[in-house]
């Protein structure tokens, strides 16, 4: 489903009355899942058969400031078993001023204990209750977790080009340029400066960001179509010297993404990264 | 309140239950002849009825008119048990209550007798998620219960349970649900509905639902709000459930045979635009492959399958070992999508690899000829296919350099089987890491000199003498012939280690020989 087709769907459901107790979003990106969720909550809360934008309570929900649908974005994106019991407690209350109560779970992954004991909740939320749950790939979740919801898949599409992503590009690019130099302190010190003070998920988000680039930078050698590119206008040459190394790179760096989230020593992975591209 | 239809038509008797015949007779068996447990476990995948059964044979147990095999539904206990609110029929969510403290509390009240209901039942869902040491305070209570305890165990994972709890259990396995049950549940329940279904499209929420009640049921409640004229459409069923045309698919492996990238980039974004799921994609890629490789094997084979239609020309050019590899590679990537959230990009880098592997077929020609800008990349990429498979993993450039350079030394005539062994040393090395990281380090300053019958030489230089003696200790010669013969295919394979000569003496030196020039001397002796 596209954006406006899951919006139509939604309205449906309300319309027939059908609106079920659990949901998962999936697919798009992470503005896409949000806004759906959004729609979802006002639909919800709002008197109109569809959200009507200005009632107080689609002004709130919009601002998250609404007391009835609350976001659950627990940190690196991992739900514990804590927040579900939270959740659990809580959700039972009646709401305080709207029809449903949403809860909505910004969540890419879910410890083994926290979501078997989702499930209960999940298969038989109270009457006025709504979960949510919002998630780029809905294979991150237990089998016995999605069939409690109610799907509705987005269509895969790329991140949109932002200026993180522009920023993201001038410092990988930096880097490597002194990297292949050889100008080793002068990279080493870099790569400091690019860690000092981050968290670790703020490092996988901008690994995600250099890959984007990094395929837009071969891509666009390749001569595809500029419509699949992120950004299609951005001085990317740069980042080659060789084409044939290209498939390595982008394992290597999705790799590192992917071991940034455990416990790796996350400046020795980016400093063994850049050497190994600076080799290729 | 709108519930669900998996909630709607939660089964509230035996007879509704769908298909487990061979529980729900052996349960009312029991009820009949008087002989229940104390204590039950049913396991079995998702959406197979594990808790809506214990709901109904707590409540048969339970019946003012009970115990009967068919609960009335109407007195004052089942009707408490149907809305969760009976003191006697307790139902546990074992994930949430999973701590010793939970298990104590639940001990200490299993001393009270029931306060209306003829027995007290614990029901505890999720039960694989109580911890060891919960489990094991539960032992004691779980073998010997007071005479008006029941304990109903259902999980989807049995294998963690302690086979401790296990043997106190009468346990029972719900099995998927077969075709026909499941069509026949879905139909009954679109009659009652008042939604007219055709049967394609039930089949198609049954292959999808992999036979899950639930997860059908939560398909259909989708489709229902989705279908116009409460009718609900093949057509239907397949757009909303995102399946792959095999059109499509057959036009991308076209794409890729041609090692036409930038088609095949456009017709997999052509696809996700169509709400498309990745894993589905791949999914098709690997079931058409399949159908391909069947078929040139044994066209007898591939006719099997009903709706085939002559094979396109494109393929049948193809090795059927390009095509085993790309299968293998797509699997590999549908399990790393999983874990990805970035599973676009993901895909696009695997469509990069296929397009390698299967397009290594002497197509050069004539895609230079379409793309004379990608020559610069065709020259590499043919030199890589060539090292068997060699980039598939990354490897330091070091090793790939000396691979490249060891055999062309003088060495004794080498038979065909033996060139792999040289040429896929960088894969053996990978297979060791997997294993033993440690001894792959150690045996990477190695490199294969030569190979005499069975024999491999793998030679290290004078001043890795270090490296030499860890790789040949006996228990790392049994890792390394192992994995040698896992990538070679052929069984007895002998590895030796020799040390290598300079080749030069040290007078041949440029250094030694400069000083010598300079000095205007002569070598008197040679010390190491």
């Amino acid at each position: 489903m596209n954006l406006k087709e899951s919006r139509e769907f939604l309205v449906k459901t309300k319309k027939q009355g059908k609106i079920a107790g659990a949901y998962i979003i999936c697919g798009g990106n992470k503005n896409q899942r949000d806004e759906t969720a959004v729609f979802l909550s006002m639909l919800l809360n709002c008197r109109q058969s569809s959200p009507c934008f200005e009632c107080e309570a689609c002004i709130k929900i919009k601002k998250r400031i609404y007391p009835d649908v609350k976001w659950v974005v627990p940190s690196k994106s991992i739900l514990s078993i804590d927040d579900v019991r939270n959740v659990k407690e809580e959700i039972y209350i009646t709401p305080y001023s709207g029809e449903k109560k949403v809860y909505i779970f910004n969540v890419e992954y879910m410890k083994d204990e926290a979501a078997n004991a989702f499930l209960k909740i999940l298969e038989e939320p109270p009457a006025h209750g709504v979960l949510v749950i919002a998630s780029s790939n809905i294979s991150f979740f237990l089998p016995t977790i999605v069939s409690r919801c109610q799907k509705i898949r987005l269509n895969y599409i790329l991140p949109e080009h932002g200026e993180e992503m522009a920023s993201a590009g001038e410092q990988f690019s930096e880097i490597l340029t002194q990297a292949r130099s050889g100008n080793f302190f002068g990279m080493f010190k870099s790569i400091d400066a690019l860690v000092k003070g981050k968290e670790r998920e703020e490092v996988e988000e901008w690994l995600g960001r250099v890959v984007l680039i990094y395929r837009d930078a071969y891509f666009k050698r390749k001569d595809i179509a500029p419509e699949l590119l992120i950004d299609a206008d951005s001085e990317t040459d740069g980042l080659f010297r060789n084409e044939s190394g290209f498939e390595d790179v982008i394992e290597k760096i999705l790799e590192l993404k992917g071991r940034v989230r455990y416990n790796i020593n996350v400046k020795l992975g980016l400093d063994n990264l850049f050497l190994h591209i600076a080799h290729m | 309140m709108y519930l669900v239809l998996a909630r709607k038509y939660r089964p509230a008797n035996f007879d509704e239950v769908c298909g487990q015949k061979h529980i729900t007779d052996v349960l009312q068996k029991a009820l009949k002849e008087n002989r229940v447990a104390h204590a039950y476990l049913f396991s079995g995948p998702r959406g197979t009825g594990k808790t809506s059964v214990a709901r109904i044979f707590a409540k048969s147990l339970d019946c003012e008119k009970g115990p009967t095999v068919k609960p009335c539904g109407e007195c004052d206990i089942c009707r408490a048990i149907a809305a969760g609110t009976s003191m006697d029929v307790l139902e546990i969510d074992g994930a949430s209550n999973r701590g010793i403290d939970e298990i104590r509390n639940l001990r200490e009240n299993v001393n009270l007798t029931p306060s209306k209901a003829r027995f007290k039942i614990y029901i505890i869902d999720e039960v694989h998620m109580l911890t060891a040491d919960a489990c094991n305070a539960l032992l004691k209570t779980l073998e010997e219960p007071p005479a008006y305890v029941k304990f109903f165990f259902a999980t989807t994972a049995p294998e963690k349970i302690l086979p401790t709890i296990l043997s106190r259990c009468q346990r029972f396995n719900f099995q998927p649900f077969r075709m026909e049950e499941l069509e026949s549940k879905l139909r009954d329940i679109c009659k009652k509905e008042g939604i007219q279904i055709e049967d394609g499209a039930l089949k198609q929420i049954y292959g999808f639902s992999g036979g899950s009640l639930r997860d059908a049921l939560s398909i259909l409640d989708q489709l229902i709000v989705n279908a116009d004229n409460k009718k609900i459409l093949y057509e239907d069923v397949k757009n909303f459930l995102g399946l792959i045309e095999e059109e499509s698919v057959e036009e991308i492996l076209k794409c890729l045979t041609q090692k036409d990238i930038r088609k095949t980039v456009s017709l997999f974004h052509q696809l996700l635009a169509e709400g498309k799921d990745p894993v589905l994609i791949l999914d098709g890629l690997v079931k058409k492959l399949k159908d391909i490789i069947l078929e040139k094997i044994s066209p007898a084979a591939g006719a099997v399958n009903a709706n085939s239609k002559p094979l396109p020309s494109v393929f049948k050019d193809i090795d059927i070992e390009p095509l085993l590899n790309a299968v293998s590679l797509i699997i590999e990537y549908k399990d790393r999508l999983r874990r990805e959230n970035l599973p676009v990009l993901l895909s696009e880098v695997m469509f990069l690899r296929l397009s390698r592997i299967m397009g290594a077929d002497g197509e050069g020609a004539a895609v230079e000829k379409k793309e004379p800008e990608a020559i610069k990349e065709k020259a590499p990429s043919a030199n890589k296919v060539k090292n068997g498979g060699e980039d598939i993993f990354s490897l330091p450039v070091k090793t790939a350099a000396a691979v490249k350079k060891k055999p062309e030394e003088p060495a004794a005539p080498v038979s065909s089987g033996d060139k792999n062994i040289t040429a896929g040393w960088n894969e053996v090395l990978s297979e060791i890491k997997k294993t033993k990281p440690t001894l792959e380090a150690a045996l990477r300053e190695g490199s294969p000199s030569k190979s005499e019958g069975n024999t491999l030489f793998i030679s290290f230089r004078k001043t890795y003498g270090f490296h030499k003696s860890i790789v040949e200790k006996p228990a790392n010669v049994k890792v390394i012939e192992k994995a040698l013969s896992r990538i070679t295919g052929s069984k007895d394979i002998k590895i030796e280690f020799v040390t290598e000569d300079s080749g030069e003496s040290m007078a041949d030196s440029s250094e030694v020989k400069k000083i010598l020039k300079f000095f205007n001397g002569e070598i008197v002796k040679l010390e190491e």
